[in-house]
């Protein structure tokens, strides 16, 4: 315990001294936004990838794949293909090149100067003040558990801890100590993930003897997920059966899409100084994601052989049902005591990494895109306007922290993942290719899609609407979709990811509407592409 | 393939390398191509027209 508290003692050392750097740094609000537009490739591309990564996505995701096997490998091939090279490349440059003629500090004044539009920037500031906080509740929730069961500290104190730490250097530093802070957790997490992949097909004699002793222990697969149309771990789901839509649109499409309208993501696209640290950035970040959610979901699934290979019990039964604690124990049980250590120090850094970010985006749509910018409320201290929205960013989630329960995890980060695509994905990416694109469509396409996202997260996609409750006590039930007949396609909405009908919602309301409004003054346009 | 039965999955284990290595590709040829800097970017402001927001 000691050489565990001696090096957690280490590690925070390390991140408050990266912190004071980042303080040190900053001058202007550029700096506090944007990280003054100047940040390093790799500080760049780590940043994005630790804030993209964090502890749910290893553990929540990782369990999850201990229960569902290789399908979820297609999720690690969208956050590459998807999260990384077409962000980078697609979305990167251009949304790079407009920030600067533009003169964009936020990933919501990016929209709301593209479409000249107040509504939009003070729009989507409060939906990303509203919502991430519970998000980030999630991640400080699951940490602060941790830091419980691994170094035995209250569970209470540990979130007011947690909480106080990052305070600090986010509402002091800003950008600039969160972007440091999270390439430093970056690489932490890189070196115990190759440690955990290594390790664990040499365990079991190989990459093609660890997946074919998968493939064999296919009878093994629980009676429940075999009712709802699993095969096995390396065969995959029946098509149309409720798990295969589980997982082909809630955990693949939703959070594999959901990742191009992230805001706290696509801002690090500003903070570079030329296309040179983007294309670098590529090249760091498909290394980054292949090690992390690959290996977690590879390292979960295969976690299936080892337990039964020792324990004589698949994962979820070691794990007496709660798939959460499928790598916790896989760590503690089978990995050597000293990666223990490694282990619980790359989790602080994939919670810590991913809350910066958080706390700095929710502060920032607070205090520029919703009260300088929205209300037109801006004074001579801008700066510190946005510092007071970090804090309060900070209160908000501490409370939901204290207020919300465990079981919340998986479920705030859908449920941010799926309004932030539904709601910014159309008007973001036709707003960087489509100079057709009007202020009206681009106004109704992010009013309908978040609409649409939040009527199926309350009252149709049963995951969240019976967590929510709201449904059952309007209606009596759990969701709308329930009184439909069973197996018809109506019926199988309640297991579908809201945002299979939402995004096409959003996606047709941005055509349609700017086909028939006029179309933006050429000379604004002018401005728009200047640089592209 | 790989001792993974299904060959939809095999081919999305193959398909994670694949774009790592897409990835890998890209940012070796594209190292040096920087595109215009910032401060190039922000030298046009002086010519541009003012129009930003409402």
């Amino acid at each position: 315990m000691t050489v565990k508290i001696i090096l957690a003692l280490v590690y925070l050392a390390v991140v408050f001294y990266l912190g004071y750097k980042g303080w040190r740094e900053t001058r202007q609000a550029s700096d506090y936004l944007l990280a003054g537009r100047q940040m390093n490739p790799y500080v760049m591309a780590m940043s994005y990838g630790a804030t993209f990564i964090s502890t749910s996505a290893i553990i929540g995701f990782g369990g999850a794949a201990a229960l569902f096997g290789f399908p979820l490998l297609w999720l690690t091939f969208l956050n590459i293909f998807v999260g990384i090279f077409i962000a980078m490349v697609f979305f990167g440059r251009r949304t790079r090149r407009m920030g600067v003629a533009l003169d964009s500090h936020t990933f919501p004044e990016l929209l709301g100067q593209r479409y000249q539009s107040r509504f939009i920037q003070g729009f989507s500031g409060v939906v990303v003040f509203l919502f991430i906080p519970v998000y980030a509740a999630a991640v400080l929730i699951g940490i602060s558990r941790m830091l419980e069961v691994g170094l035995g500290i209250n569970y209470y104190v540990a979130l007011l801890g947690f909480v106080a730490i990052l305070a600090i250097y986010v509402i002091t530093g800003g950008l600039k100590a969160v972007m440091y802070t999270d390439a430093f957790q970056g690489s932490l997490m890189l070196v115990m993930m190759v440690i955990l992949i290594v390790f664990t097909y040499s365990t079991l004699g190989g990459v093609t003897e660890a997946h074919q002793a998968l493939t064999d222990l296919a009878p093994q697969m629980p009676a429940n997920l075999k009712a709802g149309g699993m095969l096995g771990w390396t065969q995959g789901a029946k098509p149309f059966t409720p798990l295969w839509l589980v997982i082909y649109t809630t955990i693949i499409y939703g959070v594999g899409i959901g990742v191009l309208a992230q805001p706290q993501l696509a801002v690090r696209y500003m903070t570079v100084a030329s296309d040179r640290q983007l294309n670098r950035a590529v090249l760091f970040g498909g290394i980054f994601i292949v090690l992390m959610t690959g290996v977690a979901f590879v390292v979960g699934a295969l976690s299936n052989v080892v337990f039964f290979r020792a324990l004589g019990k698949i994962s979820v039964a070691v794990a007496g049902g709660n798939i959460d604690k499928i790598i916790p124990l896989y760590v503690t049980k089978v990995m050597p005591n000293w990666f223990e250590i490694l282990f619980l120090l790359a989790m602080f850094a994939a919670a810590m990494s991913t809350l910066s970010s958080q706390f700095h985006v929710g502060g920032t749509s607070l205090g520029r895109d919703f009260y300088e910018k929205g209300l037109g409320a801006g004074g001579r201290s801008e700066l510190r306007m946005t510092r007071m929205g970090v804090g309060i960013t900070i209160l908000v989630t501490l409370v939901w922290g204290l207020l919300l329960p465990p079981s919340i995890i998986a479920l705030a980060t859908a449920f941010f993942f799926g309004l932030c695509a539904a709601s910014f994905l159309p008007a973001y990416f036709l707003g960087l290719y489509w100079k057709g694109m009007t202020k009206l469509g681009a106004v109704v396409s992010i009013v309908g899609g978040f609409v649409t996202s939040f009527f199926f997260l309350l009252f149709v996609h049963t995951k969240e609407s019976a967590a929510i409750g709201l449904c059952k006590a309007v209606f009596g039930v759990d969701s709308l979709a329930q009184s439909a007949a069973q197996g018809s396609a109506a019926w199988l909405l309640q297991f579908t990811d809201p945002n299979v009908i939402a995004l096409p919602v959003s996606l047709i309301l941005a055509v349609v509407v700017s086909w028939a409004t006029p179309k933006m003054e050429q000379e604004h346009l002018r401005l728009c592409w200047r640089n592209l | 393939m790989l001792g993974i039965a299904s060959p939809e999955l095999a081919l999305a284990y193959v398909l994670c390398i694949a774009a790592s290595v897409l990835c890998i590709i890209y940012g070796i040829i594209k190292w040096n191509d920087s595109g215009p800097l910032t401060e190039e970017l922000r030298d046009l402001d002086q010519w541009a027209p003012e129009h930003k927001g409402e």
